[in-house]
């Protein structure tokens, strides 16, 4: 094979083909044919899978001993790569290999029927994405259909939208008019990745489908009842008038016999006022809509319903810096009703609010235990779809703790990658990544994911998310010696002033109470005060709170920045003049400044710097 | 022993009038009942602090079918936010003991 490729000269594609045909010849000859027929069959079988596991290998070949064939491939072999406990990987020139031979081995009809058993598989795994990958391999449109509606039947925070966005959005419009479950899901959809319009649209189109059926027929049922969904849950409705809206959905409910779609009260989040919506508004009045609302909204919501009221007064009171233990012992003493018979969302929310209380306790140590507790129990019994906000939790505690080894963690494994096109429902993780990246020194990157994240929240009048926008936007320009700084934090303290909000302001503690007691804000001196007391508390709980590590001693010149990227590459001094068309002299002197800037004494230690302040 | 709840127009609010329509107004801003269950209610507030309970009560439509408990809450929580600008609420005494 080398021989080959050096008679051309240069490794261009057509020798890599031909080395590649003479590997795979080689393999064919002195690997594979030495296997039992039963393995080659599996070995082809699975080869379509980046990774398998031995209940994947039995349903594709139909073979009840395919696990044990895996098992004995995986002792006796090196063509399998270590991967997550359970799933098999093959090494990439042997799956390339494997790719190959199923080529020749079976026929079109033939693959088209592995890939619909292994999206059958996924089906039952609940991983949609795969199953309608399979699918699309075999054309099967139909599947895939039935699949999305499947799907759109659930809510936001159960469903995978996100997952299979792609399919979604590929889906003919024909199709999606003849179906009320499609439109109510496009219109949530699109809402959710703050495409407005869109979302308007699909609501719009699904009233037409309505006004165009006879009340006794089911699919004007079906049409009412997912625009009654869409009422309550669009985000960019607000909660404004949800009073009302509620009122007539249960109204309109009760005479027709209308099926209301399951929905979300938090959305999967450890907060129910600012959860599936803002109830920030509501908060100006929680004594009076607890009195009012608690028992109707256990009848009502049910099983959604069970601690809900007792949460949500429990919380508005931690904001306001009331006093809230009574209402958290009230809290917590429902807790095992919550458990038993209500929903994993509000014991999130309630565990949620408990580790923030300890948190503002400065018992971070206790607050880590209460939300890892619950999260090892949410793994046992699967309820994977809030270990995302879980982690980010975990983050923002460890933060405070000064672990950067675990913000570090977080950010490579689980902090959302797409910093332009936001998805609506991982909020917060990205208000989380955005205090990693402050933490981190990188305040550039943070204002960018604010300012996407700003205009949905304003659209969707999410007072408390822009109350955290405005912090983090205020810490990020003071830091930056920026006086936009100062309107940042004004904006902050009108709303929070406007709602009594103490709380969202002070857990930020010493990373906000500079600017806190450097402001020229007055339009209530008392408000202020009070924010200034409540931050000190936190401020000397958690005193490194939001401080880099490392930061900039001063911004890097132009020239410094390129000569970093190539220093970051483990270029030497001469390799940076020859790019640059600099002097060696010029090269080392940049170089020096550079380490100087970072604060760091060794070039490797320069990269590892520059990376945390994400400035390569 | 759960504590009784009051709801008390914010001092400068005063019952106003336009068209027939009973409202309130406070600092130039105003907002009318919507019905006569919400014109009780405020003419009620505008003579003196009511409890939750009474107020709730005045709220109820006059005519028409009874109403379920959650029909009633939900009305009386649409009635508090909406008119949730001109008044406050507290606990146990009516003002000026109020000051949560």
């Amino acid at each position: 094979m080398l021989r080959l490729l050096s008679e051309q000269g240069s490794y261009s594609e057509a020798a890599l083909n031909v080395g590649r045909q003479q590997l795979f010849l080689y393999f064919d000859e002195m690997v594979y044919r030495r296997f039992e027929v039963p393995l080659k069959q599996l070995l082809i079988e699975v080869a379509p899978f980046e990774t398998f596991d031995a209940e994947l290998a039995r349903l594709l070949s139909g073979d009840s001993r395919a696990g044990e064939l895996v098992a004995r491939l995986q002792e006796s072999t090196s063509m399998m790569e270590p991967g997550a406990p359970e799933q098999l990987t093959l090494r990439p020139i042997f799956r390339s290999f494997l790719l190959w031979k199923l080529g020749q081995e079976l026929n079109a009809d033939e693959q088209k029927a592995l890939f619909s058993r292994a999206g059958l598989y996924y089906e039952l795994r609940d991983e949609m994405k795969r199953a309608l990958d399979c699918y699309a391999r075999v054309g099967d449109h139909r599947r895939i259909s039935e699949l999305l509606v499947k799907n759109a039947e659930m809510h936001v925070g159960v469903g995978q939208y996100l997952e299979m966005e792609q399919y979604y959005f590929a889906m003919p419009r024909e199709e999606i008019l003849r179906s009320p479950t499609l439109m109510a899901g496009m219109s949530m959809l699109c809402s959710l990745f703050m495409d407005f319009d869109r979302s308007e649209h699909w609501y719009q189109e699904l009233q037409n489908f309505a006004a165009g059926r006879k009340k006794s027929e089911p699919e004007y049922r079906d049409a009412r009842g997912r625009l009654a969904y869409l009422d309550i849950a669009l985000p960019q409705r607000g909660s404004k008038g949800l009073i009302e809206i509620i009122a007539s959905v249960f109204q309109v409910m009760g005479d027709k016999q209308l099926k209301l779609p399951a929905f979300s009260v938090t959305s999967t989040l450890p907060s129910l006022m600012n959860g599936g919506k803002d109830f920030c508004e509501w908060s100006k009045k929680d004594d009076i809509l607890y009195a009012t609302m608690r028992k109707p909204v256990e009848g009502i919501l049910g099983r959604d319903g069970v601690g809900l009221a007792d949460c949500a007064i429990c919380e508005s009171y931690f904001e306001k810096g009331e006093e809230y233990q009574p209402k958290l012992l009230t809290l917590l003493s429902r807790l095992s009703d919550i458990q038993r018979y209500g929903s994993p969302d509000i014991e999130f929310a309630a565990v949620g609010l408990l580790s923030r209380a300890q948190m503002a306790q400065g018992q971070a140590q206790m607050a880590f235990a209460s939300v890892e507790n619950l999260r090892g129990r949410f793994v046992e019994t699967g309820e994977t779809r809030f270990l995302p906000n879980m982690d980010a939790l975990l983050c923002r505690i460890r933060m405070r703790q000064g672990d950067a080894v675990f913000l570090d963690r977080w950010m490579k494994e689980k902090a959302p990658k797409d910093d332009l096109r936001i998805w609506a429902l991982h909020r917060y993780l990205y208000l989380t990544k955005a205090m990693v990246q402050i933490a981190n020194g990188a305040c550039i990157n943070a204002l960018m994911i604010l300012a996407r994240l700003l205009p949905y929240t304003e659209k969707c009048n999410r007072i408390m998310d822009q109350i955290y926008i405005h912090i983090l936007s205020a810490v990020c320009h003071f830091r930056m010696g920026n006086q936009q700084w100062r309107k940042e934090l004004s904006l902050v303290l009108d709303l929070t002033c406007e709602y009594g909000f103490i709380c969202p302001v002070a857990e930020y503690g010493a990373a906000i109470l500079p600017l806190l007691t450097a402001c020229d804000w007055k339009k209530d001196g008392t408000h202020l005060e009070k924010l200034i007391a409540a931050t000190r508390i936190q401020a000397v709980n958690y005193p490194l709170f939001l401080k880099p590590e490392v930061k900039l001693a001063e911004p890097l010149t132009a020239a410094e920045q390129q000569v970093l990227k190539l220093l970051c590459h483990n270029m030497s001094n001469q390799e940076i003049c020859d790019i640059l068309g600099i002097k060696l002299a010029t090269a080392k002197t940049h170089v020096s400044r550079i380490l100087q800037k970072l604060g760091v004494n060794r070039r490797s230690e320069a990269k590892e710097a520059a990376e945390k302040l994400e400035l390569i | 022993m759960e504590k009784t709840l009051f709801v008390v127009l914010k001092p400068g609010a005063e019952l106003t009038e336009m068209d027939g329509c009973v409202g309130i107004q406070r600092d130039g801003k105003s907002r009318f009942a919507q019905n006569e269950g919400q014109a009780a209610a405020l003419r009620a507030l505008a003579r003196q602090p009511q409890t939750l309970a009474v107020v709730s009560a005045l709220l109820r439509a006059r005519d028409g079918p009874e109403k379920e408990e959650w029909e009633i809450a939900l009305t009386t929580a649409a009635f508090i936010l909406d008119f949730g600008d001109f008044f406050d609420t507290c606990g146990t005494d009516p003002p000026p003991a109020c000051s949560r």
